[in-house]
């Protein structure tokens, strides 16, 4: 197990960035909450620090995305109808990256994640298929399908399809 | 060029950073009950395992979906919509299965893999695609319904595809016959609406021909005959 003063350090430096994927996945925030706990207990009880800080926050991304999925298979999420109660972000509807931000949220979970994770987090195919355990092929045309799924909802180029070789 | 900035005003604040460590380095449980509670947590992993290890893999299938676009590929799924096996019931989807290994995905992400396979679009893409969906539990397959239509919208437009659930007689019915259960459900609504025909006679039409025969039967013309 870790010392409260490495947890301390992760939390610091790592809480922002899983608020904001749950951000992305999750309606509410008790559901947070729990993610919160879930993915830093999981920290917690690492036998050895991480020495890599690049591999610490992807394997901390990785961690909060299974949280998220584990959250939603329960038979309550997966029924219930439950009420969006994020609205205090105040995310700005009517400038183009809110539109697309409240866009990305009512994709698919894997399409908003592959979004989240390549246009926010900026990773390469690569390293978003080492995060989600897929092959880079689904991370690739998840990504094309989100892209198009996102056009025509927004109605236009939103996201540029750059090539993403050079990632 | 990095998107989606707005994102960067979600931030957590100190006091809810200290309470997420607070709750993180909480006070743990006596050993003494941390070992009961594993104890029968064992227990209950060793039980549940043996009992899943008796079965055989098909035994753990609660819902299927036949995607028939001639070839047919069934997909069997387990309680959490991933898919366990595929069967490539007409025997002739061989070279498109070997291009996608869907084992493990969920279905709407194995469908999806299918749709944009190469070996699809080269060959299949043309071709109308029947999507059966069956299960014993009613509402699972009407939730698996739902699935499936937001898999043909987004890959298909929903255009030159249908999607319907099957009853247990219309599925083992079509299992018997080794038919594509599209094609199965078909020939039995005809049969239901008009005793001109015998299932034999049917069996051979196209299903652009058993559309044509259902609708005239439909409208009540006399429309005898079947397909060579």
């Amino acid at each position: 197990m870790l010392s409260e003063e490495q947890v301390e350090r992760a939390i610091d430096l790592y809480a922002n960035d899983v608020r904001r994927l749950c951000f992305i996945y999750c309606k509410s925030e008790a559901d947070v909450d729990d993610i919160f706990q879930n993915v830093f207990i999981k920290y917690y009880k690492l036998d050895e620090p991480f020495t890599d800080p690049t591999y610490e926050k992807a394997w901390i991304l990785r961690v909060t995305i299974n949280a998220c999925k584990d959250l939603f298979k329960s038979w309550f999420r997966k029924n219930a109808e439950l009420t969006d109660d994020f609205s205090q972000f105040s995310i700005d509807p009517k400038d183009s990256d809110g539109e697309l931000i409240l866009e990305v949220r009512k994709l698919r979970k894997e399409y908003a994640t592959v979004i989240y994770l390549y246009y926010y987090e900026e990773y390469s195919l690569k390293e978003i298929a080492a995060i989600c355990n897929a092959s880079i092929n689904t991370i690739s045309s998840r990504l094309q399908r989100a892209r198009k799924e996102l056009k025509k909802r927004l109605g236009g180029e939103i996201l540029n399809e750059e090539n993403e070789a050079i990632r | 060029m990095k998107r989606m900035k707005q994102l960067d005003k979600i931030e957590i604040t100190k006091s809810k950073k200290r309470e997420i460590l607070q709750h993180v380095m909480k006070p743990k449980h006596s050993n003494k009950m941390k070992y009961g509670v594993a104890f029968a947590m064992v227990v209950v992993l060793l039980v549940t395992s043996l009992s899943l290890f008796s079965k055989s893999p098909t035994s753990l299938v609660v819902s299927s979906i036949a995607m028939e676009v001639n070839p047919t590929i069934i997909l069997n799924l387990d309680s959490n919509n991933k898919v366990i096996e595929v069967v490539d019931q007409s025997g002739d989807a061989m070279e498109l299965l070997q291009e996608v290994n869907v084992i493990g995905e969920d279905v709407q992400e194995a469908m999806s893999q299918i749709l944009d396979s190469q070996i699809y679009q080269a060959k299949y893409a043309n071709n109308y695609l029947e999507v059966s969906i069956y299960s014993k539990n009613q509402n699972l397959s009407s939730s698996l319904n739902q699935l499936v239509d937001v898999v043909l919208q987004e890959n298909l437009d929903g255009r030159n595809c249908h999607s319907q659930q099957v009853d247990k007689e219309t599925w083992e019915g079509a299992r018997k016959r080794n038919m594509g259960v599209g094609k199965y459900a078909k020939i039995s609504n005809i049969l239901e609406s008009s005793d001109e025909y015998t299932f034999e006679q049917l069996e051979h039409c196209s299903m652009k021909e058993l559309n044509e025969i259902q609708s005239k039967c439909q409208k009540g013309h006399g429309y005898r005959k079947g397909c060579n």
